[in-house]
């Protein structure tokens, strides 16, 4: 991992468009502000990991949400028709 | 196309049928394509199907059979790949997960569709009311 000193107001730039800035310091707690492109997605590690793994764990789960019936006749579900409930209201 | 699954073992795909999450999911870059299925027994319960993982099966349903009042805040930058002409005509999915007898919500990581050009993508709301297990009352009919 690249280790950089920084002081309160200095910027580290990440490419040519993310730029993150450290805005404030208090004892332990630093805070830092993030500049990115809108379609940058920025999060909280543990809140991304949180996120990343219920989404594994209801994909994988042993006991979902209905008992596996065997082949059934599932059918391909239009979410269009969502939206036109969504218009309608 | 033939699909294989593991819940509903092999079915008969068309192209239109297929979701495309062109940045996948949240931690998950490579689950991409998928198939939304109507559960047979519960009118609520939508199954999203991977296509490129047989054994990945999310329940989901409708946000608006859960919750009125849930609000999702994001950056149009952050939905963009989503080609959306207008926000509100995004549908939005949540992920049904089973806390020991009692069903939970995702409100924390909801998916949002595309319904008009079957794209969708994960986002992560800030909101710190909002939970990765929200306990909710579902009419579940399933077994």
């Amino acid at each position: 991992m690249l280790v950089l000193s920084r002081q309160l107001d200095e910027s580290i730039m990440i490419g040519d468009e993310i730029i993150v800035t450290i805005v404030d310091i208090k004892g332990d707690k630093v805070r830092i502000g993030i500049a990115a492109p809108g379609d940058v997605p920025v999060h909280r590690q543990e809140v991304f990991e949180t996120i990343q793994r219920e989404t594994f764990e209801a994909a994988y789960a042993e006991s979902q949400v209905a008992e596996d019936s065997g082949p059934t006749t599932a059918r391909p579900f239009n979410p269009r028709s969502l939206s036109d409930l969504a218009g309608n209201n | 196309m033939r699909l294989a699954t593991r819940r509903f073992g092999e079915i008969d795909v068309e192209e239109d049928d297929l979701l495309t999450f062109p940045e996948g999911l949240v931690g998950l870059s490579r689950h991409k394509r998928f198939l939304l299925l109507q559960d047979p027994e519960s009118k609520q319960l939508l199954w999203l199907q991977s296509v490129d993982f047989p054994e990945f099966t999310l329940a989901t349903v409708p946000s608006q059979q859960v919750q009125l009042n849930y609000h999702i805040d994001v950056h149009p930058e952050e939905i963009r790949c989503l080609k959306l002409d207008n926000k509100s005509e995004a549908v939005v999915l949540l992920i049904l997960n089973r806390v020991n007898e009692q069903f939970a919500v995702n409100l924390k990581g909801p998916l949002l569709l595309n319904p008009h050009r079957m794209l969708g993508k994960q986002v992560v709301l800030n909101d710190p009311d909002y939970e990765v297990r929200n306990l909710v009352a579902i009419d579940a009919t399933v077994t």
